[in-house]
């Protein structure tokens, strides 16, 4: 089922001397469950498009159609009008980069908040639900700090929680691991995927970090020249990018293509290993790899043998290649191919 | 005029209870004022580009307006009001002066309060589905509220030095006080012991306003 259709959108921003376009016929189609990445280099219009989607910008043309699970019907948000307006607000739920919590209430008043909004009363199921998704995001043991003492992570834990108190259909996250270190970043992502799988919900993200997205989304749009220039599973668009901008974008942090077709190296095996070593010294050092010759055996779990790889065309490379297998005490020799 | 410990005494409860309700009825008008100004610019909740220059037009006008001149402006108000003659010589006679030059001052302050809010934390809120007036007292009060009790020290001192002109009605208090003793009964001890007193009424305040003000704080912790 789609849970959100985005048809023939158009976005500009009128100065007083100019028109700036933002979006151009943006038609995208998200299917409920899905994990949707948008990506796009800075200035391209991704966060427009994902404030768009709850209507904290309005449209200039085009249409956003929601499924929305309750009355069973696709409703078209640029109708709806203040109560309905934020009654959708509260099905289509959004974390930021900054994480914007609320500085002066406590971990548990920012995630009760939403909640406060349509009643006046807390119910003891509530409180519940609070306490729930606070022991999912592993922080009820901050239930009663204030933002300032919490980490980045644990900032946007909460802003996670604050998020989906009210069971949102769709969360959509823009930029939302950009401000976190990497480990931390990945973090998220790992929390992101959870809640995915176990509550069902579906999620937008915004990004311009290609490996972030590489992690966590099934399927991926390239924003470009504010258009998307490709669309579809994550796996279609990784493996086969067409356009210049996708190239760029998932190449840039990718191998290094370029190699020496005179130097090789030989790595020998003497049983001190058991680990996929090739695998990982081309996760490690982005470098491509080409098996020259290769006989090993395996005894016990462990290698014996010897592989000859060539090596990277620059030296800076080679460097880094020589330094993961020193790390990984593997005997090696340079030779001539 | 001679001083006495009584004297003293009644122009300090004068001087509180002036303070207080022109305070208090000053924020009634400046606080939901300060608000509109701050929700009306053009970075605000609900941009209104005239509303905010009629409002602001009408603050400027009346903080300019010299307390000393408020009062005689308002004496036909006051006649209104209070009832014809009635309300000379009494610490009430001052309250409307008083608050109608301090409201439009308050007005900005709280305006200025709510500015600094980060724009991030109201889109959060609306994202979430919060309703302007939900916004405005779930979000813009309660983050700015250390912010805004630091302006409500500043300006309650600033109406107590206001409190100087009900000399010129009669008005009571203890600036008043002070002022007939050192000028008219000559008797400059008695004087200095009013001006320690007043001193010691606006530390009071503003040290506990402060105080409370970081006491709430939960963001420079």
């Amino acid at each position: 089922m789609d849970i959100l259709k985005i048809e023939g959108l158009y976005k500009s921003y009128k100065s007083k001397k100019e028109e700036i376009k933002v979006l151009e016929d943006i038609n995208i189609t998200i299917e409920d469950g899905d994990i949707y990445g948008i990506i796009g280099l800075s200035g391209e219009g991704k966060s427009t498009l994902v404030r768009c989607i709850n209507r904290l910008e309005t449209l200039d043309k085009g249409k956003i159609l929601f499924f929305d699970k309750e009355i069973n019907e696709y409703i078209d948000i640029m109708s709806l009008k203040n109560k309905e307006l934020n009654e959708y607000r509260k099905k289509v739920a959004m974390i930021f980069q900054h994480f914007n919590l609320f500085e002066q209430k406590s971990v548990y008043d920012n995630v009760k908040f939403p909640l406060t909004l349509s009643k006046r009363k807390i119910s003891k199921e509530d409180k519940e639900k609070i306490i729930s998704l606070l022991e999912i995001l592993h922080l009820k043991d901050k239930i009663n700090r204030y933002p300032s003492e919490l980490s980045g992570g644990e900032k946007q834990r909460v802003a996670i929680a604050r998020a989906l108190v009210n069971n949102p259909s769709i969360l959509l996250c823009d930029e939302a691991t950009s401000a976190l270190d990497p480990e931390t970043a990945n973090e998220i992502l790992e929390y992101l995927r959870k809640l995915n799988k176990e509550l069902g919900i579906t999620i937008v993200f915004i990004s311009h970090q290609m490996n972030m997205v590489e992690k966590i989304c099934n399927k991926v749009a390239i924003l470009s020249s504010h258009k998307i220039v490709e669309e579809g599973s994550l796996a279609k668009v990784f493996m086969l990018p067409k356009s210049d901008v996708a190239k760029r974008l998932i190449y840039s942090e990718k191998l290094n293509m370029k190699l020496d077709d005179k130097r090789g190296l030989r790595l020998i095996f003497d049983g001190n290993v058991n680990e996929p070593i090739i695998t990982m010294l081309i996760e490690t050092c982005k470098c491509l790899v080409n098996i020259y010759f290769a006989d090993t055996r395996v005894s016990e779990d462990k290698a014996y043998g010897q592989i000859i790889i060539q090596l990277p065309y620059y030296e800076k490379d080679i460097d880094k290649v020589k330094e993961f297998l020193r790390l990984h005490n593997i005997k090696m020799e340079e030779i001539n191919l | 005029m001679s001083f006495t410990v009584e004297g003293l005494m009644n122009s300090i409860v004068e001087t509180i209870l002036m303070v207080l309700v022109s305070t208090l009825i000053a924020y009634i008008i400046g606080l939901p004022l300060g608000i509109l100004l701050s929700i009306t610019s053009k970075k605000g909740l609900k941009p209104n580009k005239y509303v905010n220059t009629i409002l602001g037009i009408i603050v400027n006008i009346l903080r300019s307006i010299p307390c000393l001149l408020a009062i005689v402006i308002l004496i036909p108000l006051s006649n209104i009001i209070l009832g014809k003659g009635n309300w000379q010589g009494h610490w009430y006679s001052m309250i409307i002066p008083l608050v109608f030059v301090s409201f439009g001052f308050i007005a900005r302050m709280v305006e200025t309060s709510l500015n600094e809010i980060e724009n991030g934390k109201i889109e959060a809120a609306k994202s979430l589905g919060a309703t302007t007036f939900q916004i405005i007292y779930k979000v813009m009060l309660s983050e700015a509220r250390s912010s805004l009790l630091s302006g409500f020290a500043v300006s309650i001192v600033s109406i107590i030095g206001y409190t100087s002109f009900a000399g010129y009605i009669a008005g009571g208090g203890l600036i008043y006080y002070a002022f007939n003793l050192g000028f008219y009964g000559t008797n400059e001890t008695a004087m200095w012991l009013c001006v320690i007193a007043i001193i010691i009424i606006v530390q009071i305040i503003q040290e506990v306003t402060l105080l409370i003000s970081r006491k709430i704080d939960r963001k420079r912790r």
